[in-house]
């Protein structure tokens, strides 16, 4: 960071010429929004119009002409009228279609999906990365004096060598060149005259002399920062989660599947996936005869049969339903007990802190990989020390266990806790390190207290560790439990051969997210996939809200 | 006294009940890494050898008659495998346990091959074989069958014997097998693979860094209406689970013409309210009066942020970088879902690893050792920089 801004300090002082001043500037920047206002207004009427333009295409597409015309307009209005908020939306307006070109711009040169071929030559820039690492490691050594001077100040040359021969290892130039032929068409070089024009239009009318021509106050100049600085964020929010969030929904309310427009269902996606069925079976009657029509079995307790509509979507739910019984408690309370015990002075304890670390940095599928051997039933660890133990077992005279030989992956009774052992295993440590940090929080002398008190070990844990904690545990346990509710690559990486992928033995692994990947990637039902998304959501954000009040109360009462 | 020394010993009890407590977890947590890295380096008899056994083992060679044969040892006589042939195991249809063993090619049915004899033994019929003991012929079932080996010493040719081949004792060392990186790694592409994981994780954790220190300034020092709202439903998004947005995301992609491409891992993800928001908190609990002397000297905000306050953030921006590498590097849903089908030239590590454990189930010594390769990395940038990752897991819990 130092060789960079050292640089930036010594570039030379350059500044844009201030064309016109402010009151003949802002009659040029009237002209332009009418001449803008036009333009959005044509692109509204091309999204709205174009035959080529498919889903989500023509919805961003109209999203983004409507709100620039919009602020055209109230700009245009209020630069009429001679009113510093014309000038913040003409500024923002202009902002954006700046950003716009040159985001389509580098769209329609392919610079984004040129990534791809960087890929291809990333590795021969890789050595000279790595010597810009070691180089800015010793600039930082600065400060220390003496030779250290001298060395950072080589290591800042290097590192500067370094990165400019990575630029061009991974071949800079080419895909400059590249980049330059391509934009000599005239659709490129139109966004190239529009992109810079705008800049320069933004850029002007952001100086202080126009500002103070209309009389903009503190407020607005702070205002205008702000969302300058927050604009990255706000537009990747609107690109990547608002706009995609809101399409959902609609998505969820139609049939679609991917080609041409969705049709229109309201909410019959969501009546299919959650419609049950009851039916008493009596003197052998088949699920069938005592279901309504569209029904199928679910699951029967004696006599009562439970019917669904969509047997697959309810088996997932009673997975998952069963899988959280049994992950959230094995991953959160041993998790508990490894914290209190990490809550010592003991020397080499940090030792162990980073050894209970290591399986949640490992990633699901190595995790899952390193699982799916120890699973084997003839010739993995986990059944040979099973038998080791049964062995050892049966020469205790008046026992004989049969050694169970358990199929891991392959018994539709035991798929599903074999998840549950994977899913354990890599979040304990993590989690014991979350109550770690909330135990370092409790405080001390509550404990000396009770223990002048004559409170044993378990007493305080309950009567004062246990309240303390409460924040931490709400979080510790939402978060597990968002992650349980949506497992997905252990299934894939353990059971990859399975119909549909993921969803192991006889469906005893179907789980919501599985059954999602199923509808929406497999089968191409996106209007359905997107609802049993919803449902999903909705299951989940019901679990953090049960938590969250489970807290609360403890925390009142 | 005593009862100093007491205490003493109670505390030394303590003490070891504790590592013992933290070793027995610490062994739950680091076996199955132990038998990756091992399991890595065995070949391919070796790892599915039943018992297993932690280290790489292959059988010893020795040169006979001219060539390299494996060896085995018989009753103290080191001897290599000359010839194998099929056997039966065969027993009087009246007394099952007194059992023979002979070649199945000196056996014949009896009665003909046709139109055999056969008997009814625990309600099944089974043949009957005409099988020579001690110069006599008496008619047996097969039991089972297996291969028997002819093993000749490996100092005297002509001194032969003849053993179970199966279960004949090898003579092995320990020889661990590098070689299976190489070979999985040209088997599923991994080279490449691991390439765009690094340079996807980079982008990912810098692009990441850059919006969430310019967010985060906003956020934390700027004042403008609607800026508390805005950042309450901005961190709100935190909620939100990633699995709503597979399926709009996916459409997304497709309509930028991203799928099966390298710019759908990294776009979407640099935008994180997590990181905005740790990147604000840090900036809040820096004092104001360090940049009220750069206002004076007439500093822009720009200058403010980058010379003042992010030299000073250091700390949350490590943290944030270890958060999101590990985020990028392990991330698996969402490359499974937009690259899996495409070119496998565009594919990441977790996508190559499960292609892998489809492809390859056949030879898990190579499957471990592309995990080992997958995780090669985030354990090194663990031990360096453990600080950041505990940091990062005790920040986010306080929120």
């Amino acid at each position: 960071m130092t060789t960079l801004t050292a640089v930036w300090d010594r570039r030379p002082r350059w500044r844009l010429p201030r064309a016109f001043d402010a009151p003949r500037w802002l009659t040029i920047v009237l002209c332009w929004r009418v001449v803008h206002l036009l333009a959005m207004a044509g692109a509204l009427g091309w999204a709205l119009t174009a035959p080529t333009l498919e889903g989500p295409a023509r919805i961003a597409a109209l999203a983004a002409s409507a709100i620039v015309l919009l602020l055209d307009v109230v700009g245009l209005v209020g630069l009429a009228r001679g009113r510093a908020v014309g000038r913040s939306y003409s500024l923002a307006a202009d902002y954006l279609t700046f950003l716009g070109a040159v985001l389509f711009l580098l769209h329609v040169n392919r610079v984004f999906v040129g990534l791809d071929a960087l890929g291809e030559t990333f590795s021969r820039g890789v050595p000279f990365l790595l010597l810009a690492v070691l180089a800015w490691i010793a600039t930082g050594l600065e400060e220390r004096g003496g030779v250290f001077e001298r060395i950072a100040r080589v290591g800042r040359s290097v590192g500067l060598l370094a990165i400019g021969a990575t630029l061009l290892a991974v071949g800079l130039l080419p895909g400059l060149a590249t980049f330059l032929v391509r934009t000599a068409q005239p659709l490129q070089l139109g966004l190239v005259v529009v992109g810079l024009a705008s800049a320069y239009l933004a850029w002007r009318t952001f100086q202080p002399d126009v500002a103070q021509h209309l009389g903009a106050t503190n407020q607005t100049t702070r205002t205008l920062d702000g969302l300058l600085f927050a604009s990255p964020n706000l537009l990747g929010f609107a690109a990547f989660f608002a706009g995609p969030l809101l399409f959902s929904l609609f998505v969820s309310l139609t049939a679609w599947d991917a080609f041409g427009e969705p049709e229109f269902l309201g909410l019959d996606n969501y009546v299919n996936i959650l419609a049950l069925n009851v039916g008493i079976a009596s003197g052998g009657q088949s699920a069938s005869e005592v279901l309504a029509a569209g029904y199928s079995e679910w699951f029967r307790i004696g006599n009562v049969v439970l019917g669904a509509r969509d047997v697959l979507f309810w088996r997932s739910i009673r997975n998952i339903v069963f899988f959280t019984a049994f992950a959230l408690p094995l991953s959160t309370i041993p998790a508990l007990f490894l914290a209190t015990l990490l809550n010592s002075k003991a020397p080499g304890i940090k030792v162990f802190r980073a050894i209970y670390f290591v399986p949640s940095i490992a990633g699901v599928v190595a995790v899952a990989l390193i699982w799916r051997q120890l699973f084997d039933s003839t010739i993995g660890w986990l059944n040979y020390l099973i038998s080791i133990v049964v062995t050892w077992l049966n020469a205790i005279p008046g026992l004989s266990i049969t050694d169970p030989r358990i199929q891991w992956l392959s018994d539709a009774d035991i798929a599903l806790f074999s998840l549950v052992i994977v899913f354990s295993w890599m979040f304990i440590g993590y989690n014991a390190v979350l109550f770690l940090a909330g135990l370092q929080g409790v405080d001390n002398t509550l404990h000396e207290a009770a223990m002048l008190d004559g409170a044993n070990r378990w007493q305080r844990f309950r009567n004062i560790t246990l309240p303390a904690l409460k924040p931490t545990t709400f979080f510790v346990v939402a978060s597990t439990g968002i992650l349980t509710l949506q497992l997905f690559g252990e299934n894939v990486v353990l059971f990859p051969t399975t119909t549909p992928i993921g969803a192991g033995p006889q469906n005893s692994t179907l789980t919501p997210v599985v059954y999602l990947y199923e509808q929406g990637f497999r089968r191409f039902s996106f209007g359905y996939a997107s609802a049993v998304a919803w449902v999903l959501f909705i299951l989940i954000f019901a679990f953090t809200l049960v938590q969250f009040r489970r807290q609360r109360e403890d925390a009142e009462g | 006294m005593a009862v100093v020394t007491g205490s003493n010993r109670r505390r030394m009890v303590e003490r070891v009940g504790l590592y013992l407590a933290l070793g027995g977890f610490g062994a739950l947590m680091l076996f199955p890494f132990l038998v990756v890295a091992f399991g890595s380096l065995k070949e391919s008899s070796d790892i599915f050898r039943f018992p297993p056994r932690m280290l790489p083992y292959s059988q010893d060679t020795a040169e006979f008659e001219g060539e390299e044969a494996g060896l085995f040892v018989i009753d103290g006589v080191q001897r290599v495998l000359i010839e194998t042939i099929p056997v039966g195991i065969y027993a009087p249809p009246d007394a099952l346990e007194a059992t023979v063993t002979a070649p199945t090619a000196e056996v014949e049915r009896r009665g003909g091959f046709l139109d055999g004899e056969t008997v009814v033994v625990d309600g099944e019929e089974q043949p009957l074989f005409d099988v020579e003991v001690d110069g006599e012929i008496v008619a047996m079932v097969q039991l089972s069958s297996t291969t028997q080996g002819r093993f000749a010493a490996l100092e005297d040719p002509d001194d032969v014997v003849g053993a179970t081949a199966r279960t004949a004792e090898r003579v092995e060392s320990i020889s661990p097998q590098p070689e299976n990186f190489a070979r999985v790694t040209e088997l599923q592409n991994l080279d490449r693979s691991l390439t765009n994981t690094v340079l996807v994780t980079l982008l990912v954790v810098g692009g990441t860094v850059l919006t969430s220190i310019l967010g985060g300034y906003a956020f934390a020092r700027i004042q403008f209406p609607g800026r508390d709202a805005m950042f309450l439903v901005y961190i709100g998004s935190i909620m939100v689970p990633f699995v709503i947005l597979i399926i709009p995301l996916y459409q997304l992609m497709v309509a930028l013409n991203w799928v099966n491409s390298l710019a759908s891992l990294v776009f979407p993800f640099v935008f994180n309210a997590y990181g905005t928001f740790l990147i604000r908190q840090f900036f809040i609990s820096i004092p104001k009066d360090l940049e009220e002397a750069a206002v004076i000297d007439g500093a822009s905000r720009w200058k403010i942020l980058w010379r003042i306050m992010v030299p000073l953030s250091m700390p949350a921006i490590a943290t944030l970088s270890t958060f999101m590498f590990l985020y990028a590097w392990n991330s698996f849903i969402w490359p499974f879902i937009v690259i899996s089908a495409g070119n496998p030239d565009n594919h990441v590590l977790t996508v190559s690893l499960q292609q892998l454990g489809g492809r390859a189930a056949d030879s898990p010594n190579l499957i471990l050792a592309g995990v080992m390769i997958a995780i090669a990395v985030p354990v090194t940038v663990f031990v360096l920089a453990q600080r950041y990752f505990v940091e990062n897991v005790a920040t986010s819990g306080i929120k």
